[in-house]
């Protein structure tokens, strides 16, 4: 286990583009309803919706318009605040993706991408949570390492930060940091359901295509209710996700169970229609176990080129 | 014996110790609430008491505040569990007021999709009878809270509809659909609507 070699660096960039990407998507994704959610004409008031976390002294937008009103005595409606919040946001997942200012566009874009959360706390699913996790690791890796407008700007000399960052830990010891977190995400997400009775006799695989709106329609599947078709299902999910730790660093496994994992996750867009969630969990994926080890995600970081920092003449 | 580790106490590697505990305190962190997710998932759907002494103390040491706010900065305090242990029924929200019933509407999927997840996650407080005397205080007022969530939702349906009735009554129930065994037993293929909850919201000059 964690033997295999990492082949490159090109997930640093992988994921420095595709999740503000992500990002983006799941908030435009609600733009439509923006107003539902995001204003005192929606479904729940800001302050009722605030009442649960007060205690908590979480940053909600609720809580920034009340800390402007009291403290700077500017007073801006709730729904505007929520669309500049909305808008610098954007503006710093841009910013991370272009690696411009990388590292502070990460914090920036965590940061708010929490106040927003915090504003529509009783609304949230997976989706969100993976989602915090991976601009998590966006503000504490050295993202804009490579292929970046920070670079530009450095002329190839790495950050004061990253750079002694990088002299004190390689980028594989913070790749296996977020592995180790992957690992135990889906260990314990099929444990969980093995928990469950209804897990280990096929019935929740029954009840999650009939009790739920996906894209397509597999009612069709019930004339297969007598066949052993949903136990093997649920069996192949717990297996998946338990042994997901041990079977994605192997080498000789990693490809299989990975596949069967991003798979796995189609398969809930099709039955569940969590296309948010599913798309996280694959670039999770992706990021953590596919790019790396891949010789085709291997950029050429050319000794002449003025974007890569170490080699930089 | 100082000359011997002197080169071991370098800021250098003190730094790196630091890393590597942050790195330990940061996969205890995943651990920890992971660990008291799947037990608080377990005994909620078994019915068990929470009274495992380790779990305790992991539910103290997750309540300190280094852990908390990290917990939430890091996401390491959702639970993974997604569908666990059981794959829960949808759930539905109908108000009906001057023989008409409506359902708040969504012009996004993910504004739907969102709010059925908030709906879903209410089936968890549905509890029988017997145990709503036994009601603590704090229970009372989140269950108080829980209405009037659902009032808002209801008056922002009824807003949107122009109804404008002396009173509504709001139900919220849940849908299930048969198990395998029940599919094959009686041959039933029929989504049930369970009513789990009801309330009435009267207009107020």
């Amino acid at each position: 286990m964690f033997t295999s070699k990492v082949q490159n660096d090109s997930w640093l960039l992988f994921m420095r583009i595709t999740v503000p990407l992500l990002s983006a998507l799941i908030m435009l994704a609600l733009y439509k309803d923006w107003a539902l959610y995001f204003s005192f004409d929606g479904l729940v008031q800001p302050d009722i919706m605030q009442a649960e976390i007060a205690h908590q002294k979480s940053w909600s937008i609720y809580a920034l318009q009340e800390y402007l009103k009291n403290t700077h005595h500017y007073t801006v409606e709730y729904f505007i605040l929520s669309k500049m919040v909305l808008g610098t946001y954007f503006l710093f997942l841009l910013f991370l993706a272009c690696g411009f200012l990388t590292r502070l566009s990460a914090i920036v874009s965590a940061g708010l991408h929490l106040v927003i959360l915090n504003s529509i706390h009783h609304f949230l699913y997976g989706a969100d949570y993976f989602n915090t996790m991976l601009l998590f690791y966006c503000a504490l890796f050295p993202l804009g390492k490579y292929y970046s407008i920070d670079n530009l700007l450095r002329k190839g000399q790495p950050g004061l930060i990253n750079g002694y960052l990088e002299s004190l830990f390689s980028t594989t010891a913070m790749l296996r940091l977020m592995q180790i977190h992957l690992g135990i995400a889906y260990f314990f997400s099929g444990f969980e359901k093995m928990l469950g009775f209804n897990w280990r006799n096929g019935e929740s695989i029954w009840r999650a295509v009939h009790n739920y709106e996906g894209i397509i329609d597999f009612t069709a599947l019930d004339s297969l209710v007598n066949t052993p078709l949903f136990l093997f299902l649920a069996w192949a999910t717990m297996l998946l996700e338990m042994l997901y730790p041990i079977m994605a660093n192997i080498r000789y496994t990693r490809a299989i169970w990975v596949t069967g994992i991003i798979g796995m996750h189609c398969s809930i867009v099709l039955i569940l229609g969590l296309f948010h969630f599913s798309a996280i969990m694959i670039a999770f994926n992706l990021i953590a176990y596919v790019v790396p080890y891949s010789k085709s995600f291997n950029l050429s970081f050319s000794p002449t080129s003025i974007l890569n920092p170490n080699t930089a003449s | 014996m100082y000359e011997k580790y002197k080169s071991y106490l370098s800021v250098r590697n003190a730094a790196r110790l630091v890393l590597l505990l942050f790195a330990l305190f940061h996969i205890s962190s995943v651990v920890i609430h992971a660990t008291i997710s799947a037990y608080s998932s377990y005994t909620s759907f078994y019915e068990k008491p929470k009274d495992n002494k380790i779990i305790q103390k992991m539910g103290r040491l997750s309540q300190t505040k280094l852990y908390k706010y990290y917990g939430t900065v890091s996401a390491t305090q959702s639970g993974y569990g997604f569908f666990a242990p059981n794959v829960r029924a949808s759930s539905q929200l109908v108000i009906e007021g001057c023989g008409k019933e409506i359902t708040p509407t969504f012009n996004s999927h993910e504004g739907r999709m969102r709010y059925e997840g908030f709906l879903g996650d209410l089936i968890n407080n549905i509890e029988p009878d017997s145990l709503k005397k036994d009601k603590t205080k704090i229970e009372d007022v989140l269950d108080r809270y829980e209405k009037l969530l659902l009032k808002n939702i209801s008056l922002k349906a009824i807003k949107d509809n122009n109804m404008s009735c002396a009173f509504y009554m709001v139900r919220y129930n849940v849908l299930d659909f048969p198990s395998r065994a029940e599919v094959l037993e009686n041959g039933k293929t029929e989504l049930r609507i369970l009513p789990a909850k009801a309330f009435l919201i009267a207009k107020t000059n």
